[in-house]
């Protein structure tokens, strides 16, 4: 189990979203910003900041989820490794045969794949 | 959830700046070799460095009014160097005005920053962390009978001589605001038209890069086309990677420098030191 400490996010400074984040933490083996900011409280920036700080510890695997504009229900169409940024232009969806040749017709999202048990300490 | 790719960016840059803040490493150095830093190298981030404010615009404004009628109150060579300063401003990491100072005459702006979005901003340029500070200098000059309006060879190799002798361990980049360009360059307009099959150099555009093939150093020129496109977000960055990149693509080339060596007679006032030694 590895502890990360989050003395300089102030907003966790506070014992009860200390908590909510660890038991998000605890039950998810992937981890989105938009969860972890919803579960806890936090702002999408710090949600993120969080997120980047197990990254650049090596604790999770991160990607950079791609989704198709014309089909933003169905599953991402690519999940790249966050390090390369965006695709490059033009490519042809797998799901619907489009060739994509605009930046417009992408959606993001990220994910970040635990690798290791993680507890966040105050 | 989902977000546009500027949206995501942003999303990331802030995460990044979070834990930066949060680090005790960003110690006036790169956090490279951070994951985090190489990351952003494949994200474009101008349009979060560089976000053009409402003073910004109206200054170019007034810039482009004076442009029209080149009369009124305003002075043109100020008029220049403010919105040079303000376009600075624009960028995220530019710090106080403590930041730059006019520390001589000969130039008008020494700009620097030592937070995460300055560093960020230098690795976007492909410039070294350690070397952050540009040097700026702001010209509006009339055409007339003998000028061109634009920055000549001398004034061109001042900037470089600055940069070279005054910021050598401290600054990699110098940046010209002219009206008009510098002379040797093609005009931003024309520079669709096959100027970078072009392989005559001369004049200023002949300083720059044999500046940059003996010191790495670069002193790029923004002229009139360049600045209306400043009131876009993401532009001065933009625009500054890309003349940077330009310089680089000289490289290489095969070029001819066009300077219209021609041997002629030693004229009288050193003629006469000739003969007196061979008499």
């Amino acid at each position: 189990m590895k502890a990360i400490s989050l003395e300089h996010f102030p907003y966790f400074n506070d014992d009860r979203p200390l908590q909510q984040l660890n038991r998000l933490v605890e039950i998810k083996a992937d981890l989105m910003p938009h969860q972890v900011a919803v579960a806890t409280g936090c702002s999408l920036d710090e949600a993120m900041g969080i997120l980047l700080l197990l990254f650049n510890s090596s604790l999770v695997e991160a990607l950079l989820l791609v989704y198709h504009n014309d089909h933003l229900d169905a599953p991402p169409i690519l999940a790249r490794n966050i390090l390369d940024g965006p695709p490059l232009l033009p490519f042809t969806c797998d799901i619907c045969q489009n060739e994509i040749k605009h930046r417009d017709e992408l959606s993001y999202d990220f994910l970040f794949k635990k690798a290791s048990n993680i507890q966040f300490i105050a | 959830m989902s977000y546009s790719e500027s949206q995501a960016t942003e999303i990331l840059l802030q995460g990044i700046e979070l834990v930066a803040s949060s680090s005790d490493k960003l110690d006036g150095q790169l956090l490279s070799p951070d994951k985090l830093l190489t990351t952003l190298e494949n994200y474009d981030i101008a349009e979060w460095v560089y976000v053009p404010d409402d003073t910004l615009k109206a200054r170019i404004a007034d810039y482009n009014l004076w442009c029209q009628n080149q009369t009124g109150e305003e002075d043109a060579g100020e008029l220049m160097e403010e919105v040079a300063l303000l376009s600075f401003k624009c960028l995220k990491g530019f710090e106080s005005t403590k930041s730059f100072q006019s520390y001589a005459p000969q130039h008008d702006l020494v700009i620097s920053g030592s937070t995460l979005p300055w560093f960020l901003l230098m690795l976007y340029l492909h410039l070294p962390g350690e070397r952050r500070t540009i040097i700026v200098e702001a010209k509006n000059l009339a055409k007339g009978k003998n000028s061109t309006g634009r920055v000549n060879d001398q004034q061109f190799s001042r900037l470089c001589s600055i940069l070279q002798n005054k910021f050598d361990k401290t600054s990699d980049l110098g940046v010209f605001f002219s009206r008009f360009g510098a002379t040797g360059f093609p005009r931003s307009e024309n520079s669709k038209q096959g100027s970078h099959r072009k392989r005559v150099l001369r004049d200023a555009q002949a300083t720059q890069i044999i500046f940059h093939a003996k010191t790495g150093k670069y002193v790029v020129v923004l002229d009139h086309q360049d600045i209306q496109r400043l009131t876009q977000p993401g532009a001065l960055p933009r625009i500054l990677e890309a003349k940077i990149r330009e310089v680089e693509e000289w490289t290489g080339l095969p070029l001819e420098f066009d300077e219209e060596w021609k041997e002629t007679d030693l004229p009288p006032h050193l003629l006469k030191y000739v003969q007196q030694d061979n008499e």
